[in-house]
């Protein structure tokens, strides 16, 4: 499994990276905003990308508008502190196909992750 | 009239060099440049700018011609010759005998190594192919065939490779050895003679063999086995396999030894060591400060004086004298693996404080109702610290529940004296000392029974209380796993 981690935070994408350690990753690409993951996604082809909310430059809602826009159907998980109800409906109907609320264990985001991947290889097969 | 001249171009045999003679008296005519020109050509020597100018100048140095002129007016360009292939070492790693430096400088002799220890990986030189040299010509314009250099003269064993760039890189851990024209690398490492001056300590993360003895002052480390055919004096030793000595060590109470597994030698005399595995003694055992992980046999022997604690079995001729020379040995103790056990359990303890403080910081985390979006993070930072503590936390569980486990199979009680435990001499038990005021005599078993009561036996009858031919108090500790031999345990 390829994943994209795209966080501003360091520890946080380190965090992430040790629990995907624990899951399988073969390959872990990270960008630190929305503007750089847009810059490595094609080249790094991920099977899922892991997105923060609340980053500079580029935050990662706008990421999925535009990366969407594009017709790219990579399933995108948003991991964030953002849990109110209008902000998760607003991230679904922009594209996100999951959605980790922080804080979260190293448990929970596994079981989302492995969610996420299980629905997307059904939708393939389908 | 070019036939008429006398002028001569002499041509040496080898073609290395042509001369141009003119007699007196010559018609400047025939002194022209090109007329000498012509006759050096039809001598057959090439022309080139150099015979040009050369012959200019002879024709103008002749002058007005007084006296007989010869000039070299060419010569041969030399062949450049091949060099040989060699080796060019790396600093360190140059394996030819090495010859005392001339300098006054001081050094330590003790540490001076004289064999090359390499790694998997390590460049132990540059190898630099034969050159083909180059042609030369003589004056009339022959080749003259430069020799190509000469292969390198070493042999390059498996063990060795040579990359693309000349680069000799070792392909395993040893010693880098050049012995009858071929480089090798060996992963046992041999000592002709003693260890002292000649060859400083030794160092190997391999197999060591020393033909002679270990002088003092002297350390010998082995990754593997350590086979020792001579005395080892004062010395340290630390062996990752076995230590097999032909000869005994008399360490005069400074002589060390830590072996991971088992150690066979002669006799042991004021030496202080630590062993995993079976001690094995030929003759006796003085004043020595000893932890033995299993069994310490010594069947034609005695064990005269020191401290002594057996983990496994005991196996001797006879112990102390009669002179009542205080002899201690602890048995029943797993005193290499009691030390590993507190530093597990001491690692676990330091990981559930941690566990504690990340519970207590995530708890004053939640008091707030309302957590910021930095208090979220910090709160999946600790979730996941404690996630990865709690796994450290089950894997040294395991270690430590295997520990106990260890600790208990080996902890035994086998005592087998042949001859004699003479008075003066105390074991230390489990919680009993055990003190022996007159002499007992061979052969007996002192053993435990099923209720743990100190018991002895000799060949004719059963099984009597310890009591009866010893002295058994409650309530001590072993000194024994103390000291200096639970220093050279650790």
């Amino acid at each position: 499994m390829r994943v994209l981690v795209v966080d501003d935070s360091k520890t946080m994408r380190n965090i992430v990276k040790g629990i995907l350690g624990t899951i399988g990753a073969t390959a872990i690409e990270e960008a630190g905003d929305g503007q750089d993951a847009l810059s490595r996604v094609d080249a790094f082809k991920p099977d899922v990308i892991l997105l923060d909310w609340n980053m500079p430059v580029m935050d990662g809602i706008t990421f999925v508008r535009a990366y969407r826009a594009k017709n790219k159907t990579t399933p995108i998980i948003m991991v964030t502190t953002e849990a109110e109800k209008t902000r998760v409906m607003e991230a679904i109907q922009a594209g996100v196909n999951n959605y980790a609320v922080k804080p979260f264990t190293p448990e929970s985001l596994s079981k989302v992750i492995e969610t996420t991947m299980a629905k997307a290889a059904a939708k393939k097969a389908a | 009239m070019a036939g008429k001249t006398e002028i001569k171009v002499k041509i040496a045999a080898d073609g290395s060099q042509a001369t141009l003679v003119a007699p007196p008296g010559l018609d400047a005519a025939l002194l022209k440049p090109e007329n000498l020109i012509f006759q050096v050509k039809a001598a057959g020597v090439l022309i080139d700018q150099d015979v040009e100018r050369n012959v200019a100048a002879f024709a103008a140095a002749y002058g007005s011609g007084n006296s007989e002129r010869s000039d070299i007016i060419a010569r041969s360009l030399p062949a450049v010759h091949g060099e040989d292939g060699r080796v060019e070492w790396q600093q360190g790693f140059d394996p030819r005998p090495q010859h005392a430096p001339a300098s006054a400088e001081r050094t330590d002799h003790y540490q001076g190594q004289h064999y090359v220890p390499v790694k998997t990986g390590d460049t132990v030189g540059m190898a630099h192919g034969p050159t083909g040299g180059t042609d030369g010509r003589d004056v009339r314009s022959g080749v003259l065939k430069a020799r190509s250099g000469k292969p390198i003269a070493i042999k390059f064993h498996p063990m060795l490779t040579i990359d693309s760039g000349g680069r000799i890189i070792a392909q395993a851990d040893g010693v880098l050895v050049l012995k009858d024209k071929e480089l090798s690398v060996t992963q046992s490492l041999e000592v002709p003679g003693h260890v002292d001056f000649s060859t400083g300590n030794i160092d190997f993360p391999g197999s060591v063999t020393i033909a002679g003895g270990v002088g003092s002052g002297f350390k010998v480390t082995a990754g593997g086995d350590l086979h020792i055919g001579g005395l080892i004096e004062v010395a340290e030793i630390r062996c990752g396999g076995d230590l097999i000595a032909r000869g005994g060590m008399a360490g005069n109470g400074r002589g060390r030894f830590r072996v991971a597994r088992n150690v066979q030698v002669v006799y042991l005399e004021k030496v202080v060591g630590a062993l995993n595995g079976d001690l094995i003694v030929e003759r006796e055992i003085t004043d020595c400060k000893l932890v033995v992980g299993r069994d310490l046999r010594c069947p034609n022997g005695t064990i005269l004086g020191g401290e002594i604690t057996v983990t496994g079995a005991l196996m001797v001729k006879a112990i102390g004298s009669e002179s009542y020379t205080p002899t201690v040995i602890a048995l029943g103790d797993v005193p290499l693996l009691q030390g590993a056990h507190v530093k597990v359990a001491k690692t676990i303890e330091q990981i559930n404080t941690m566990l504690g403080q990340f519970a207590e910081q995530a708890r004053l985390i939640k008091l707030n109702p309302r957590p910021s979006p930095a208090d979220k993070e910090r709160l999946t930072e600790i979730a996941y610290e404690a996630s990865q503590q709690n796994q450290e936390l089950a894997k040294w569980a395991t270690k430590l529940s295997e520990i106990e486990t260890a600790v208990r199979t080996q902890r035994k009680l086998d005592v087998s004296v042949a001859k004699m435990i003479h008075p003066g001499v105390k074991f230390y038990i489990g919680e009993c000392v055990v003190l022996f005021k007159t002499a007992a005599k061979g052969p007996l078993w002192i053993c435990w029974d099923e209720q743990r009561h100190l018991m002895y036996k000799t060949s004719s009858g059963a099984a009597r209380p310890l009591s009866e031919i010893a002295q058994v108090s409650r309530g001590h500790s072993a000194p024994a796993a103390e000291g200096p031999a639970r220093a050279a345990a650790a």
